[in-house]
């Protein structure tokens, strides 16, 4: 798995996992704070940036176990905080039931991994939206075709994960409902969401951050999905610095 | 009223104030959006006040958006700072906000000279950073010169020059040339940051680059030139009863002296446009590997200048140094550093995050402001009954 590290060896271990579509290059900013206190390793997840796909079309478990594998390996010494953006976030989720051992806290920056609420009027439009897109779909003759209809009706992520060769991979993992794990998560865990975010709005992190115990709720009211990323680096810091004085410090 | 809204959630309400009649007030409104968006969300509710060009008063959400600035943003509300039944408050037509303290992020005259300071203290708001007498004497450069030289702290030789001098220019040159030899350098002694500094290597240089800067600044200041010249930059803050350090900082500079246009529009900026941070971390060097006795000279000279200056915020002390003699200068010191000097504190031998650092700032200054209502004459000095 590529990845790159940056910080002091031997400093407790941060993994700064990226979004969908993204790749370690988003928490290089904030892995650069934190780089006199922590050793940060920031990998390509499977299918992104410089690392290739898995062959298997993998659902959030299976990259969870991957990572596990990778830090039991010699990734990162000993436990680490994981950082998880939107994708990222529902991986850190998977993990902390599936390898608790493996994580001291979880920083959840605009993390998916429950159903939005939508309200009736867009459930509606959502609805009659995806009913146009079959009926089009089946008239369709030939693959530009198709592709210039999923251009038209699918989702920014939707559409990329096409051109990615992730198709498969995008449709089951975005299909996934983590509520069940939240409530067994029993890690120190932020989450940090943009008032702006219009994909995973504040009210998704504010049920999510109600559905864990003990979740502290952070709302940075002028960021979107995508610049939380950059303008709420300062406090996506503090929080894994935070995790990290109280894992020395008892 | 739309006070409530901000309401009282166990957060600080804290004036963010940025922008103003100064030349740097571009850079003032990036520097103060990088600390809004650093303020501890969970502690912090940033309220953005900004100074328009006649020194008014705004605040309104669209000033989060820098994008929305041309050079300010629309749909704001002019406000003015009060204190009301209540405590310090932000007052506007139908607006009143609470305020508990206030975060001036000013370059350059009025926010950082202390007039924005004196306001506030007038009206009992607590304010980070240094007090308006401070800001205003780290604002002259001549006289903290003086007043640092006056606690061990190296310094080059000045001649200060006024308008008023002008008119016996003769004067003036025999001064410089026998005090100071060439060549010299000429720089507005108010100003804070390098617009008008000028390089003299002949007599004949100095009046068009007195007349210049004269033009800008009230008061011009004409030091030697360092050779061999290499900058260092520190901040410092007081903390659990010491002064603490940043990291040290080397700008990198190819150039025979450090202008505006070096400092901000390296690398090829375009006009008009300020550059990331990524690209500034290409103009300077962190933690620098130094001789232990020019580092320990650095630090020396720092403390002793913080604590004789002010001894209050997070401000950034820059020297002077002769790279092949190993001479060292204090030059100026900035009671409000560019992007509050953040990235030289997260490299610190004990580091700090910019939230970390805002919350030092605001702690502080809420400690020490302590609006008084009582009689503050002494028996002893009333003439008038009570």
């Amino acid at each position: 798995m590529h990845h790159i590290a940056i910080g002091r060896r031997g400093a407790p271990g941060v993994v700064f996992a990226h979004g969908w579509g993204r790749s370690h290059r988003d928490f290089i900013p904030t892995a650069e704070a934190l780089a006199p206190v922590a050793r940060a390793v920031l990998p390509d997840l499977p299918g992104f940036g410089a690392t290739p796909r898995p062959e298997a079309a993998w659902d959030t478990g299976d990259y969870a176990d991957a990572m596990a594998e990778a830090l039991r390996g010699g990734l990162v010494d000993g436990p680490v905080v994981w950082v998880g953006h939107s994708f990222g976030g529902r991986i850190g989720l998977r993990l902390a039931v599936r390898h608790p051992d493996l994580l001291t806290g979880l920083v959840l920056v605009a993390a998916a991994g429950i159903p939005r609420a939508q309200p009736l009027v867009e459930q509606l439009r959502g609805r009659w939206r995806s009913r146009q897109f079959r009926r089009l779909k089946a008239r369709a003759t030939d693959q530009a075709a198709l592709e210039a209809l999923e251009d038209r009706f699918g989702s920014p992520d939707y559409v990329q994960s096409r051109r990615d060769g992730l198709r498969d991979i995008f449709l089951k993992t975005i299909a996934e409902d983590q509520s069940a794990d939240l409530r067994r998560i029993n890690l120190p865990v932020t989450l940090i969401y943009g008032g702006r975010d219009t994909e995973t709005p504040p009210d998704l992190g504010r049920r999510m951050a109600n559905a864990i115990p003990g979740a502290e709720y952070v709302q940075l009211d002028p960021c979107d999905h995508i610049s939380v990323l950059d303008r709420g680096r300062h406090q996506i810091a503090l929080a894994v610095k935070e995790k990290l004085v109280a894992q020395v410090a008892p | 009223m739309i006070g409530a809204e901000a309401g009282r959630d166990g957060r600080r309400n804290v004036a963010v104030i940025f922008g103003g009649a100064s030349q740097e007030h571009d850079v003032s409104v990036v520097s103060a959006q990088q600390l809004m968006d650093a303020a501890d969300a969970r502690a912090i509710n940033v309220i953005p006040v900004y100074m328009d060009f006649e020194n008014r008063l705004f605040t309104g959400p669209r000033l989060r958006d820098v994008s929305a600035f041309r050079p300010r943003p629309g749909g704001l509300r002019e406000v003015r700072f009060n204190w009301g039944d209540e405590g310090p408050e932000l007052l506007g037509k139908g607006l009143r906000l609470p305020v508990d303290c206030a975060l001036p992020v000013f370059h350059g005259p009025f926010g950082e000279d202390g007039r924005i300071h004196g306001m506030l203290e007038l009206i009992g708001v607590p304010v980070t950073g240094f007090s308006a007498s401070g800001s205003a004497i780290a604002m002259r450069k001549d006289a903290t010169k003086t007043l640092v030289k006056s606690v061990g702290v190296n310094v080059l030789d000045s001649v200060a020059v006024n308008r008023h001098q002008r008119g016996n220019m003769g004067a003036v040159l025999d001064e410089v040339e026998a005090k100071l030899g060439l060549p010299v350098v000429v720089k507005p002694a108010n100003l804070g940051s390098s617009i008008g500094v000028g390089l003299a290597k002949t007599r004949a240089d100095i009046p068009a680059l007195l007349e210049y800067v004269l033009r800008q600044d009230d008061l011009a200041l004409i030091e030697p030139q360092v050779p061999n010249l290499v900058e260092y930059n520190i901040a410092m803050m007081w903390r659990g009863g010491e002064v603490v350090f940043s990291a040290i900082e080397q700008p990198k500079s190819g150039a025979e002296l450090l202008d505006f246009r070096e400092k901000y529009l390296s690398s090829g900026g375009t006009k008009g446009a300020l550059p990331s941070e990524g690209m500034l971390s290409l103009t300077r060097e962190i933690n620098p590997d130094l001789p232990a006795d020019l580092k320990a000279r650095i630090l020396d000279y720092s403390r002793r200048a913080f604590l004789i200056l002010g001894a209050r915020g997070a401000p950034r002390i820059d020297f002077m140094c002769n790279r092949a003699t190993g001479e060292l200068w204090f030059n100026e010191i900035n009671p409000i550093p560019g992007s509050y000097g953040f990235f030289l504190w997260e490299a610190a031998e004990v580091p700090l995050l910019y939230p970390e650092l805002i919350a030092h700032l605001v702690d502080e200054a809420m400690g020490a402001s302590v609006k008084r209502f009582d009689d503050p004459v002494p028996q002893g000095a009333w003439l008038l009954p009570r």
